[in-house]
């Protein structure tokens, strides 16, 4: 016959045995909480954008159908003839983005104009602490297509870097952008994507045409220790605000 | 009303952009033509199948792309005081273009200085990303050259009308032509800014021996493509598999420890009744 003693002593028991098969499950909770699919917002508005002709309003880099001086021109073609020497019409260069903040991630971080690696891939600064833009690429500004800035995620050398962060901003975030002018441009971030690397809509992200936008990226998702890469990039988009 | 009159406005803008070419209709049957004069001192007139296209085209200037259906055209060339386009032409050539080219006829010189029409099909696939293309043309009365790209021979031994091509990284260059084999600077040296994904045609025009010669250039955009990738990332810090903080961990096999100190606990209150 099982005394008051005995029942308690099986109560704690049993307690202690759910208390510690809860604690065992935490991983699973965690990963849980971190599924992919919850890692995306807005996934799809950064390619409405892209394919988005700009308004007549914004500028006059593309190319305009209904350009008035042309259309005095009656039913002759009108053929624009360049030179003399045929020479491009010089387009002023736009001040470069030297300086990027994201209050809400507190970064506050230096910008650098980056190219093409031998490899063919986007070059990235060295320094996880600096941010690379595309430089053959839209600067802010620009009327059309993409400014993209890519930082680092983080390296084995120097633990986590500038855009450790970027994969939980937030829709609604604001994101600044300073050219070599001192002018600030606002954005305000619209989607958070995150693509397989080898599905990442670059054609898209690197696009001088559609509406002018602000695109944040770096790498994401599992780690693959034997190449020492991220499968995914997360990619930010944000529009003039 | 007002919307009426915005819709009746967008509807004839886009008549228009079809009428001036900016909207290819037919993309797959058009082709795009541009036009260089190379023949120094000679403003033009340009008939195209016998109708005024050009009027008083000035010696070094590009003309277009034009949007045109495939096709052979009749293309004749009159001293701009000849308006008319009857008469002896300075050049009468037939050029056939066919659908989806990009070409460029060029009037110029021949090697021995006879007026002539050359058309050059433009390469227009894409360019990688960072670069940008070059093409020099010889269509100067003007024995074989080189080219030089700061100072470097490019292009070796060309002669009029060829063309030679390169895709190179983007940015300024300067270019000069000597002739071929010597260090004999025949044009230039000029700068030439080549832009990111877009293909730089220069043209070496006019006569080495009534010195006219010079550079014309013609540029075509919109070749570029984008980077492969954007590799931000070897550390592995941020991946949700390695990313299992080591508290969470920890807590786990703690709690499974304590679950089996537990689970023993119970069986051996049960057994030991």
């Amino acid at each position: 016959m099982a005394g008051p003693a005995h029942r308690g002593r099986r109560a704690g028991a049993v307690l202690v045995l759910c208390a510690g098969l809860a604690l065992a499950m935490l991983p699973l909770g965690w990963l849980a909480l971190h599924r992919p699919g919850d890692r995306q917002l807005n996934p799809g508005t950064a390619a409405a954008l892209a394919s988005s002709v700009p308004s007549q309003l914004d500028g006059t880099a593309q190319p305009s159908p209904t350009g008035t001086g042309q259309l005095k021109a009656s039913t002759a073609p009108s053929i624009p003839v360049t030179g003399p020497g045929g020479s491009r019409p010089s387009q002023p260069a736009l001040p470069v983005p030297v300086r990027l903040v994201i209050a809400s991630m507190s970064v506050d971080a230096p910008v650098v104009a980056e190219g093409v690696s031998p490899d063919g891939q986007m070059s990235i600064p060295a320094d996880i602490d600096t941010i690379g833009w595309y430089r053959w690429g839209p600067a802010p500004g620009a009327s059309t297509g993409s400014v993209v800035l890519v930082g680092h995620v983080d390296s084995a050398a120097s633990g986590p870097g500038v855009f450790f962060q970027l994969r939980t901003l937030g829709v609604g975030a604001a994101v600044s952008v300073t050219t070599a002018d001192r002018r600030v441009h606002r954005y305000r971030v619209i989607s958070r994507e995150e693509f397989p690397k080898t599905a990442v809509p670059l054609h898209q992200i690197f696009g001088k045409s559609g509406l002018a936008r602000l695109t944040l990226a770096t790498c994401g998702g599992p780690f693959d220790t034997a190449t020492r890469s991220y499968r995914d990039n997360i990619v930010i988009t944000a529009v003039p605000s | 009303m007002r919307r009426l009159i915005s819709m009746f406005g967008i509807v004839l803008a886009a008549c228009a952009a079809m009428l001036l070419g900016g909207v290819p209709a037919h993309a797959d049957t058009m082709a795009s033509v541009s036009v260089v004069h190379g023949i120094p001192n000679t403003p033009v007139n340009v008939f195209v199948n016998g109708k005024s296209t050009l009027a008083n085209f000035k010696p070094g200037t590009v003309a277009g792309p034009l949007q045109l259906p495939a096709g052979t055209y009749k293309v004749t060339i009159f001293p701009a005081a000849n308006t008319a386009g009857t008469g002896t032409p300075v050049i009468s050539a037939s050029a056939t273009v066919t659908a989806g080219a990009n070409v460029t006829l060029v009037a110029h010189l021949s090697a021995a200085g006879k007026p002539t029409l050359t058309p050059f099909v433009n390469d227009t696939s894409t360019v990688a990303a960072g670069q940008a293309r070059l093409v020099v043309r010889h269509t100067a009365a003007a024995p074989a050259v080189d080219v030089r790209a700061d100072g470097k021979v490019a292009f070796k031994a060309l002669t009029n009308p060829k063309q030679a091509m390169a895709d190179l990284p983007a940015g300024s260059i300067s270019a000069d032509v000597v002739l071929a084999g010597t260090s004999t600077v025949a044009i230039g040296p000029a700068t030439l800014n080549l832009a990111e994904g877009s293909d730089t045609i220069v043209y070496a025009i006019g006569s080495a021996s009534a010195k006219s010669l010079a550079l014309v250039v013609q540029t075509i955009d919109g070749l570029g493509s984008a980077p492969g990738g954007m590799p931000a990332g070897s550390g592995g810090f941020a991946s949700p598999d390695n990313g299992i903080p080591t508290g969470a961990w920890l807590a786990s096999g703690i709690g499974a420890a304590l679950a089996l100190a537990a689970g023993l606990r119970l069986a051996q209150l049960r057994t030991g009744r």
